[in-house]
């Protein structure tokens, strides 16, 4: 058998010479012996080995095109068995490309591998680590989520500014004027074809040159020389274990790579940041006030001085330690930039206290407002995308994607989105019983501040109630809450925070013995049953069998102190209508009259504060802010109608009173 | 054979050598220049394609200036309310798909007056997100730009960075559409990061 083996070994040697190659592959003298250190190269190799391996398996899933693309990588993500991994095992293995770049260049530097005559290998490592980094940024569209399409948007915006036919040169990137089909087309021609090919050309010529020039160490009395095989060898396979390692443990443990809702053009996506490694041109951005400086002055002069290094270096005494010192101190200053942007957007979860001085102060609460818009941007994108899976699930994909199939009639999604345009300027809607009421939901207005920074001490109507839950138990009892209802949250900052309303909680049930407070819940609990909200069905049917619904609706009428509820509202038919109408309170067809026109005789009359009318021509449908269908989805969002896909709702609202 | 002959026959030797060499050289090239050729012309369609409005939507297209759209009715907007975000619908062409009526871009209307209104692209001038509005400012959720409600770049409190280079971008609005209670507007997009609005064709 090994006769054979030997025989047909030598057979194919005189044909290809296999084993002089092999020979001189593996048995390459290591001056100074195997080190560690040398590591870095070999496992960026295998890195790109597996990149390739993995992206061409992830092709055969992967549609591009703007109906196809996001589609396809949710069912590479979700449903095709493995898919997360693959996909996974792809995203990370990035980032460890990108870590292990400049630990192999500063090594290169450090070791000055970077002179004569190794200067042609050096620029071709910088031209290699300039594909990596396209490849990272062509990937990141590829999904076509929210995330990777409001950031790419971003780098392509800056090919305009390019000094030589900047337009030109955005149009052929982004493969027309807008964002489209043309854009993915493109940028997976170049992801998977035109960048991997420039890779693989210049990565041979790098190992050539290598393997033509050797390694730099020089061989040493102490550290007696080495061939490649087997120690370096056994160094390098360890070296790229662990980094598999790594990134498997990754992989698993954050379930893969990270999707977002899908791309939708029209809706901007608050919180888009590049991937983490670009976080640093992203700050420097924000630097300045010219983008031309920022994004191509900048990072060209720095380019340039990585390619000049070698040329210099071995010409004066110190250029060299110069050159390692300004690379460290590129590297930190763009670790700085990274943990800088990473901070801002965390701003507002850090609890930071009020700074003293008072410039200090103005500008810890605009960043902690920015921070806020970010992170209820996030919660929110997070939330859109379990909702999104929740649809597929339900409904399939339909064959004009998920955007347009899925997303746009989703009153869960486009409650949301409506509520933030069209309400947001006074209400908020925010969890108060949530893990961050601060950020997960949609933002109110920010409390105002004097030129100090000092909250104003008298703000005046600026704000309207959080309508997190409206009409639920929880809600209205914060409305018969003598602390709540003056506060923030509720009707503090309206015009009503000084109403009758508030005098009669505030003064009548300040104190109550527990028979009131039983009278208290139970009315509370007779309002909200009107609302008939799903999430709470269970709770109201229990309470209409124990009767307590009964007796909430007969405490209406009846005094707790000096007045009734009943002296300023109405409940079916009995009462007064100087205040809105409690008859089916908070219901689908309560609530879409009430923001169709707050100021019918029904709601608030002529004591309504400054919500406007949404749909208040029934008959020219042009001139309202909100078409009858949009009012619709965000009624059924407010009341949580269709959180449970499948269950059946309410009976579709009778037409709007007019 | 005399050694002027023989120079001769190297001289046309060489000679016949320069010609093959230059000759493959010329044809080399073509032949690995041909395959980028042969795709440039498609490649930079996107420098010279048309917009292919479809025969059918061209007979419908409506009715009033040249260029102007209609986003909303002067009776939807409360004077002095903050600005109103309001999608532009029209008909949008992504590569082979023809889609009609659909939101092409976003801006903002602000009610200034019985009769005035101001309209912003929503498109941020420094590097194409788009701002939000809290009834105060407008806002940049990318790298802070931050405008006030007239559109002019605002200079924060505490000096924070504002990277744009230059106002929220304003589109004419048609004047007598309006004076019938009807915003009517030039919706454009611009190019970003300049200091000049220049509209993208």
């Amino acid at each position: 058998m090994n006769a054979l083996l030997q025989r047909l070994g030598n057979w194919l040697d005189e044909r290809t010479g296999w084993q002089d190659a092999l020979h001189h592959v593996l048995y390459e003298n290591v001056p100074g012996g195997s080190r560690w250190i040398y590591v870095t190269g070999s496992m960026l190799a295998l890195a790109f080995v597996t990149q390739v391996i993995t992206g061409i398996f992830l092709w055969m899933f992967y549609s591009p095109g703007s109906q196809n693309a996001w589609e396809s990588v949710y069912w590479i993500q979700n449903v095709i068995q493995g898919g997360w991994f693959l996909r996974g095992v792809h995203h990370y293995m990035s980032h460890a490309m990108v870590v292990l770049l400049p630990v192999h260049l500063l090594q290169v530097v450090l070791y000055k591998a970077y002179v004569k005559p190794r200067e042609m290998n050096y620029w071709l490592g910088l031209v290699l680590m300039l594909l990596v980094l396209a490849l990272g940024l062509t990937g990141y569209l590829l999904p076509w989520d929210q995330k990777g399409y409001w950031a790419t948007k971003v780098a392509t915006e800056l090919v305009s500014l390019s000094p030589i036919a900047g337009e030109q040169l955005q149009k052929l990137v982004v493969g027309g004027s807008e964002y489209g089909h043309y854009t993915l087309t493109r940028f997976f021609a170049l992801h998977a074809g035109v960048l991997p090919s420039l890779l693989v050309l210049v990565l041979v010529l790098h190992v050539t040159l290598f393997r033509k020039h050797g390694i730099t160490a020089k061989s040493s009395e102490t550290r007696p020389d080495e061939s490649f095989w087997p120690k370096q060898v056994f160094k390098d396979t360890v070296a790229c274990l662990l980094m598999i390692l790594a990134v498997v443990i990754v992989v698993w443990y954050k379930h893969g790579a990270e999707l977002g809702p899908p791309a939708e053009p029209m809706q901007s996506y608050g919180a888009a940041r590049p991937e983490w490694y670009y976080l640093f041109l992203f700050q420097l951005l924000k630097k300045f006030p010219n983008e031309f400086i920022g994004a191509i002055v900048v990072p060209s002069l720095v380019m340039l001085f990585l390619f000049l290094m070698p040329l210099w270096a071995g010409r004066w005494r110190w250029a060299h330690v110069i050159n390692v010192v300004v690379l460290l101190v590129l590297v930190g200053g763009a670790a700085f930039l990274t943990k800088e942007a990473i901070t801002h957007d965390q701003y507002a979860s850090q609890n930071l206290k009020m700074p003293e001085d008072a410039k200090l102060r103005l500008e810890h609460f605009e960043r902690e407002q920015a921070s806020r818009r970010f992170l209820s941007a996030k919660w929110l994108a997070e939330k859109e995308y379990e909702r999104v899976r929740e649809l597929v699930e339900y409904f399939g994909i339909p064959s004009e994607g998920a955007a347009a199939g899925l997303v746009a009639n989703d009153p869960e999604i486009q409650g949301p989105r409506l509520f933030s345009r069209h309400c947001a300027s006074c209400h908020s809607w925010l969890n108060p019983q949530g893990p961050d009421p601060k950020v997960h939901g949609v933002l109110g207005p920010f409390e105002p501040r004097d030129s100090d920074g000092q909250l104003e001490q008298n703000p005046g109507a600026y704000a309207a109630p959080n309508l997190y839950h409206f009409g639920s138990r929880e809600w209205l009892g914060r409305v018969l809450d003598p602390e709540e209802i003056a506060g923030p949250e509720m009707f503090g900052y309206t015009a009503h925070g000084e109403a009758e309303m508030v005098t009669f909680v505030k003064d009548e049930l300040a104190e109550l013995d527990d028979g009131q407070r039983r009278v208290r819940e139970a009315i509370i609990a007779a309002v909200s049953a009107e609302a008939e909200l799903v999430y709470q069905a269970d709770v109201d049917q229990t309470a209409s069998d124990g009767g307590i619904l009964q007796q909430g609706r007969d405490a209406l009428g009846e005094a707790i102190d000096s007045s009734a509820c009943l002296d300023c509202h109405k409940f079916y038919g009995q009462g007064e209508e100087s205040a809105p109408d409690l008859t089916g309170y908070a219901s689908r067809e309560w609530l879409y009259a009430f923001i169709a026109n707050p100021r019918h005789a029904r709601f608030y009359g002529d004591s309504n504060d400054r919500m406007p009318s949404f749909l208040m021509h029934i008959d020219v449908p042009d001139q309202n802010r909100l078409t009858a269908s949009e009012l619709d989805l965000l009624v059924r969002w407010l009341r949580h109608d269709d959180e449970q896909l499948g269950q059946p709702t309410v009976d579709e609202p009778e037409s709007p009173s007019k | 054979m005399t050694d002027n002959s023989q120079a001769s026959q190297t001289s046309s030797d060489d000679r016949r050598h320069f010609v093959y060499s230059v000759a493959s050289v010329v044809i080399g090239s073509f032949l690995g220049l041909f395959p980028l050729i042969a795709s440039l012309v498609a490649f930079i369609n996107p420098l010279t394609a048309r917009r292919r409005i479809p025969l059918q939507a061209q007979e419908e297209s409506g009715t009033g200036q040249e260029g102007y759209t209609r986003i909303c009715s002067l009776a939807a907007l409360t004077t002095g309310a903050p600005p109103q975000m309001v999608q532009v619908v029209g008909d949008k062409l992504d590569a082979w798909n023809f889609i009609p009526q659909q939101d092409i871009g976003t801006v903002y209307v602000h009610r200034t007056g019985e009769k005035t209104v101001t309209v912003f692209n929503a498109t941020c001038p420094h590097l194409g997100c788009t701002v939000s509005c809290d009834g105060q400012v407008f806002d940049c959720p990318c790298h802070n730009s931050s405008f006030n409600l007239d559109g002019a770049k605002r200079k924060s409190e505490s000096g924070r960075e504002n990277p744009s280079p230059r106002d929220l971008d304003k589109l004419s609005v048609d004047p007598s559409k309006l004076a019938d209670g009807e915003v009517w507007i030039k919706f454009q997009n611009f190019y970003t990061g300049r200091v000049e609005p220049k509209p993208k064709a």
